[in-house]
C-alpha cells in the first residue's frame, strides 16, 4: 500500500479537494483506494462527500477497541468504485480532546495512527490519501511520517512564500517521503485555458513560475492546475471528478495521479 | 612602761552608759525581726516558685500529651495516603509525535521504531525483519540502538530464554510493568499474533499484487 499525503502552510489551498479528487481517479482506475481526514481542526470532507459518519478517526484515537473496519465509510455501492473514507469528527467536544491531549495520548494517538495503516494495508488497500491540517500542526506531522509521497498543495496567486519556504527546508528535509509542489488554482492571461490546455505565452509563464519555485523550494512542481470557475462554482458539494470525469480539471488530476504513480 | 600608764588610764576613763546598752538590743531586735521577715519573704517566695514550677509542669506535660496525640494521628494520616497514593517513577523519555519521531531518531533508525510502536507486546528482531524485508542481524543492531537510546527495553522470551523481545518504552507500558500477565495483555498478544500473520500473508498478496499491476501497467 502506498500512503499520499496533501499537505500546505497555509489553510484554503485545495488539500481536502485534491486528495479527494485523486483518490477518485485512483478509485476508478481499479485501485482500491481510502482517503483519510487527518485535518481534525478543520475538517470538511464530510460535507465534500455528503456524509455524516457516525464512528470517525477520532474515535479511533481514545479507543483502543476500534478498527478501521469501525470507521471506514464504503462509496463502492454509490459509485460502483473501490472508494472509502474515514472522516474526522465535526463535534466541537472530540475536536477540543485533540487539542488538548498529553504527551501519553498523542504516543497513543501516533500508535493508532500507525495501526491503522497496518490495518488498512492488510484489507488490500493499494492507496491511501491523506489530508493534513495545515502547517505544522502535530497530527499533520503525523500523517505527514507515514506517508510515501507528500504534496505540498501552493495557491499560485497568494502563497506566503517565505513561509512556506521555512517550513520545507526544516520540516520536508526530515522527511523520509518523496516530496512534490502541487500548484493549484494557477491564474494566467487566460483564465481559464480553454479544454484545460495552457496557450503558449501561458505556459511559458507558468513554466517560469514553476522554475521559481523549485528554485525557492528544491522541490519539484508536480503540476500546475489552472483556475478553473466549474470547480469554484461547485465548491464544496461533492467531488468533481465523479460527477465532470471528462472536464479538463478532472485530466488534470488524471496527470497528477500518473506522474504520482511513476515516482513509487 | 608610759604606754602601759596611759592605756590604763584611757580604759579607766570610758564608763559603760545605759544609751549604749539599749541600742545594742534595740539594733539586734531590728535585726532578728527583719530576718524573720526576710525569711518568711523567702518562704513564701519558694511556696510561690513551687506552686508556679508545678502548674508549668501539668502545663507541658499536657502540652506533651497533646504533641504526642496529634503526632499519631498525623502518622495514621500519612500511612492512609501512602496507601492510597503510589510513589511517582521517573517517566522514560517518550516519542509522542511525529515530530519526535522526526526530530530525535536518526532516518536510518525510523522505520524500525515505527513498526516497533504498533507492537504493544514486543518483537523479536526477525519480527521486525520480516516486516521491513531487511537482515535479522540489520534489525538486531537497529533495534540496539535504539536501546541504547532509551526508546526501548529489552526482555528474554519466557518460552526461549534465547530470544530477546524488544518493546517500546512508553508511560503504559512502564507503569503496567508488573501486571505482564493479565487477561487483558493475553488478549493483546492474541491479536498482535494474528495481526502479524494477516500482514505476512498480506505481504505476500500484495508483492503479487503490485507484480500483476506492473505488468498491466506496461500492457497499457
Amino acid at each position: 500500500m502506498k500512503i499520499i499525503a496533501f499537505h500546505s502552510y497555509k489553510g484554503g489551498t485545495g488539500k481536502t479537494h485534491l486528495s479527494a479528487n485523486l483518490a477518485t481517479v485512483l478509485a476508478r482506475r481499479g485501485y482500491k483506494t481510502v482517503i483519510l481526514d487527518l485535518d481534525f481542526r478543520g475538517p470538511n470532507l464530510q460535507t465534500l462527500c455528503g456524509v455524516e459518519a457516525k464512528t470517525t478517526i477520532n474515535d479511533l484515537l481514545f479507543d483502543p477497541n476500534l478498527t478501521c473496519e469501525d470507521i471506514l465509510v464504503s462509496f463502492e455501492e454509490e459509485y460502483k468504485i473501490p472508494l472509502y473514507a474515514a472522516f474526522a469528527s465535526t463535534d466541537f467536544r472530540k475536536m477540543g480532546e485533540i487539542v488538548r491531549a498529553d504527551r501519553k495520548q498523542r504516543q497513543r494517538s501516533l500508535k493508532r495512527i500507525l495501526k491503522l495503516r497496518d490495518e488498512l494495508s492488510e484489507d488490500n488497500f493499494d492507496f491511501t490519501i491523506i489530508d493534513t491540517s495545515p502547517g505544522v500542526q502535530m497530527e499533520s506531522i503525523d500523517g505527514l511520517v507515514i506517508s510515501d509521497a507528500t504534496c505540498l498543495v501552493l495557491k499560485a496567486d497568494d502563497f506566503d512564500i517565505t513561509g512556506t519556504k521555512s517550513m520545507v527546508t526544516q520540516l520536508y528535509s526530515l522527511l523520509d517521503s518523496t516530496n512534490y509542489v502541487v500548484l493549484n488554482r494557477v491564474v494566467a492571461e487566460t483564465c481559464p485555458p480553454d479544454e484545460g490546455i495552457w496557450s503558449e505565452k501561458d505556459l511559458e509563464l507558468v513554466k517560469n513560475f514553476e522554475k521559481t519555485i523549485k528554485d525557492e523550494m528544491r522541490m519539484g512542481v508536480i503540476t500546475s492546475i489552472p483556475c478553473f470557475c466549474e470547480v469554484a462554482r461547485e465548491g464544496s458539494r461533492n467531488i468533481f471528478s465523479l460527477q465532470h470525469p471528462d472536464h479538463p480539471f478532472s485530466r488534470y488530476i488524471e496527470k497528477l495521479a500518473d506522474a504520482l504513480l511513476e515516482g513509487f | 612602761m608610759e604606754a602601759e600608764k596611759f592605756e590604763k588610764s584611757k580604759n579607766d576613763k570610758k564608763p559603760k552608759s545605759n544609751i549604749e546598752s539599749n541600742f545594742e538590743t534595740n539594733f539586734s531586735l531590728i535585726i532578728q525581726h527583719t530576718l524573720e521577715e526576710v525569711l518568711e519573704e523567702v518562704h513564701s517566695q519558694i511556696k510561690n516558685v513551687r506552686l508556679d514550677f508545678k502548674t508549668s509542669l501539668r502545663g507541658i506535660e499536657k502540652e506533651i500529651k497533646e504533641i504526642k496525640a496529634l503526632t499519631s494521628k498525623n502518622r495514621h494520616l500519612l500511612v492512609n495516603l501512602a496507601g492510597n497514593t503510589s510513589v511517582e517513577e521517573k517517566e522514560p523519555e517518550l516519542i509522542s509525535t511525529g515530530f519526535d519521531l522526526l526530530t530525535k531518531i536518526p532516518s536510518h533508525l525510523r522505520r524500525t521504531y515505527k513498526i516497533m510502536l504498533t507492537k504493544e507486546i514486543g518483537a523479536t528482531a526477525s519480527d521486525v525483519a520480516r516486516e521491513t524485508d531487511k537482515s535479522r542481524p540489520l534489525e538486531s543492531d537497529y533495534l540496539n540502538q535504539l536501546f541504547e537510546k532509551g526508546l526501548l527495553k529489552k526482555k528474554t522470551d519466557p518460552n526461549n530464554p534465547r530470544k530477546i523481545i524488544f518493546i517500546v518504552k512508553s508511560q503504559d507500558n512502564y507503569k503496567e510493568e508488573e501486571n505482564n500477565h493479565s487477561f487483558s495483555d493475553q488478549m493483546i498478544l492474541h491479536q498482535q499474533t494474528v495481526r502479524d500473520a494477516k500482514k505476512t500473508l498480506s505481504g505476500q498478496f500484495s508483492k503479487n499484487k503490485n507484480k500483476k499491476l506492473q505488468e498491466m501497467r506496461k500492457e497499457s
